[in-house]
């Protein structure tokens, strides 16, 4: 048996284990909320032809700047969209929450079958927290502010 | 000085001590890779190759796997296109009256029937006639090890039961972070037992459910994701083919 074989692959899995990443910040594009983002006038060729109308095409992975460069968009940090893959592993989350929120939701999903579409409380909160990962800080901030004037713990 | 021995295919037998630890899908994929002359399924409790190749055994005339072990006969392989060539395993293998020997010995002669091609074997989990059989007359043991306590401990076991035997340890259903301790005591084990490891495959969840019967290193124009399990699967095959020249050559 050849021990040089054996232990390329012992190394190989250990240098799996050494250059595991950590979770990787995720970074929502400058021109999230891109209609008030901008100082170009709204009759100008630049903001006519980018599509100022489809903020979500500034979530995309393009790298091209969609409107001609203003010192804010630049300046801002960049957020990529998240994509989950299919066969991502999954985790427990042992959660409590109040039973308003609850209730709120087991509604919401009733109204959505009722509409046609089928989802589940573990689809709602990872939507939540897929949205989540397309916030700043400061935006977060300010969500959580307002979260905690309607419901103090 | 002339070798009384006939020349006959290799016998790769896929086993294992524990259940569910990816035998059957790597016994599927080596013998598409391997390009075997059969792969002879005595997993008799229905989750072997031969459901994963689509034969249902209830449904057919013939058992040819029970015919040709109990007349001592070769079977006819079943072929399909882009699938390895199969003997379909029979619910009632686990009632004949047939012991280890038996199987033994109709595996050696099947393998010079079939020669140069190898065999793979796919086994049922544990301790039975029918795995042992296999594994007495294999040119290699191929043995997958996912990331657990319980499939570390049945791994020890197997190896302390199956001294010198030539064995291949496949790590299988590795994460993406494989743990630490199992890696210590996946070298521990393979350098005590003096066996050899094979690249790793990655725990590809998705094969479990896994619709198309074709092997995913034969499938048609593959995804990414199929591509990848392929290379795996591919890199594991080429180590268990270069085993078997050397134990082959040594003999």
């Amino acid at each position: 048996m050849s021990a040089d074989n054996d232990s390329s692959v012992i190394s190989g899995l250990r240098a799996t284990r050494a250059h595991r990443q950590p979770p990787t910040r995720r970074v929502v594009p400058g021109a999230v909320a891109a209609p008030h983002m901008t100082d170009t006038p709204a009759g100008s060729p630049a903001a006519g032809a980018s599509g100022s109308r489809e903020p979500a095409s500034v979530l995309n992975d393009d790298p091209t700047p969609t409107r001609a460069s203003s010192p804010k968009q630049t300046a801002a940090p960049r957020r990529d969209v998240l994509t989950i893959a299919l066969d991502d592993p999954t985790t427990n989350y042992a959660v409590r929450v109040r039973r308003t929120l609850d209730d709120l939701l087991s509604q919401q999903l009733g109204e959505l079958r009722a509409r046609g579409t089928r989802s589940s409380k573990v689809e709602i909160t990872e939507l939540l927290l897929w949205e989540l990962a397309q916030s700043t800080p400061s935006q977060l901030d300010e969500r959580l502010a307002e979260f905690r004037r309607h419901a103090p713990r | 000085m002339t070798n009384a021995r006939p020349m006959r295919g290799a016998i790769i037998t896929v086993a294992g001590q524990k259940g569910g630890v990816g035998k059957t899908t790597l016994a599927y994929e080596l013998g598409a890779v391997l390009d075997v002359a059969a792969i002879v399924d005595l997993d008799f409790h229905g989750g072997g190759v031969t459901n994963l190749w689509g034969f249902a055994p209830r449904n057919a005339q013939r058992a040819p796997l029970l015919d040709a072990l109990e007349s001592g006969r070769t079977p006819r392989p079943k072929h399909r296109p882009n699938r390895p060539s199969l003997v379909p395993s029979h619910p009632d293998l686990s009632a004949a009256d047939l012991d280890a020997d038996d199987v033994a010995e109709a595996l050696s002669r099947w393998a010079v029937d079939w020669a140069p091609k190898p065999i793979v074997v796919d086994t049922h989990p544990g301790d039975h006639w029918t795995t042992n059989g296999a594994l007495h007359v294999a040119d290699l043991v191929v043995v997958p090890v996912p990331p657990g306590r319980r499939e570390i401990a049945a791994l020890e076991d197997m190896l302390s039961d199956y001294r010198n035997f030539p064995i291949l340890l496949v790590p299988n259903m590795v994460p993406r972070t494989p743990p630490a301790w199992w890696i210590d005591r996946l070298e521990a084990l393979a350098r005590a037992a003096n066996v050899s490891l094979a690249p790793p495959i990655s725990e590809h969840r998705w094969l479990r459910n896994r619709l198309l019967t074709t092997p995913v290193t034969r499938q048609t124009r593959p995804g990414r994701r199929t591509e990848l399990a392929a290379q795996q699967f591919r890199a594991a095959g080429q180590r268990a083919a270069e085993l078997c020249q050397q134990t082959t050559t040594a003999a």
